[in-house]
């Protein structure tokens, strides 16, 4: 996939990742691998990124005897994903467009 | 690679980054290396499944702020302790005579050019000078005398001025070479300055 794409849906696949339930990086990355590809050197700086941009929000939480980040949607990451599957509509059209048989 | 080598390598690779930009990727990671383990993966297989680490700290280091790395730079510049501080002025005796003593040198030998270049131009300046003079008393000399006087005068002083216009050619061209030699070296002395400071 051309990566300027791709770049823009990572991020919107982080948010739906932790859309449904709080979670953490490894289980972020092994949730988005069947569809899209992401190693754990990509996901950090977008998980840094959505959450300066108040996309989401960072806790830690003690599991095993060590500490885990929990990464919680906010209403703003809500908003985008929202935003996007909106946006869809539209490129769907031009898929349709783009994809239209041609009249002979 | 284990767990503590691989952090290890990382924290010395983003060595100069802010603390806390350190500190969240060294937590980043370590916390996928043990949830890696926690899986069923080896630790030496989930440490390698995280790619190179060089690779991962010009991520953060490209990630982070040009303003923020210059901020800590700043920071981190060394300050002269106490113990270097008391060296210099406990060997100051010996080192003030010898930057004193190279000083003096070098200002002398400065000089010198400068004077030896001055005492060459007003040399030929003056033997040009002499010659026109000369020329001009060839006349009257030839008014008064004689001509075969006044044509050996006026040759004589023909010969000045020919040999001042092209000994003053010469040295033109001796004085442009010192002034580059004398540019290059100072540029060369304050290459040497910004490579060690």
């Amino acid at each position: 996939m051309e990566t300027q794409t791709k770049r823009g849906l990572l991020d919107v696949c982080v948010l739906a990742a932790i859309k449904n339930e709080d979670s953490y990086g490894y289980q972020i990355i092994k949730d988005i691998k069947p569809y899209l590809e992401i190693s754990e050197s990509t996901l950090y700086p977008i998980l840094r990124r959505l959450e300066e941009n108040n996309m989401l929000t960072v806790r830690s939480q003690e599991h095993n005897g060590r500490l885990r980040k929990y990464y919680h949607i906010t209403d703003n990451g809500i908003k985008r994903l929202n935003d996007f599957v909106d946006e869809w509509q539209e490129i769907m059209s031009i898929y349709q467009f783009i994809t239209r048989e041609d009249k002979q | 690679m284990n767990k503590e080598e691989f952090l290890f390598t990382l924290r010395n690779k983003l060595k100069g980054l802010p603390a806390e930009t350190i500190e969240s990727a060294i937590d980043y990671y370590s916390e996928l290396i043990d949830d890696a383990m926690e899986d069923g993966t080896s630790e030496n297989e989930a440490v390698e499944s995280l790619g190179s680490i060089s690779d991962i700290a010009y991520n953060v280091i490209a990630d982070t702020p040009l303003k923020k790395i210059i901020e800590t730079k700043k920071q981190n510049k060394p300050k002269l302790n106490g113990w270097k501080v008391a060296f210099f002025i406990i060997t100051a005796p010996l080192w003030i005579p010898i930057i004193f003593v190279v000083g003096i040198i070098s200002l002398s030998v400065l000089l010198a050019i400068v004077i030896g270049v001055v005492a060459v131009f007003a040399l030929l300046i003056g033997l040009t000078l002499f010659g026109i003079i000369l020329l001009v008393y060839s006349i009257f000399y030839y008014v008064r005398v004689s001509l075969v006087n006044a044509v050996f005068i006026a040759g004589l002083s023909l010969l000045c001025i020919g040999a001042g216009i092209v000994t003053i050619d010469l040295a033109k061209k001796l004085f442009v070479l010192i002034k580059t030699g004398i540019r290059n070296l100072i540029s060369r002395l304050k290459n040497d300055a910004v490579k060690k400071g």
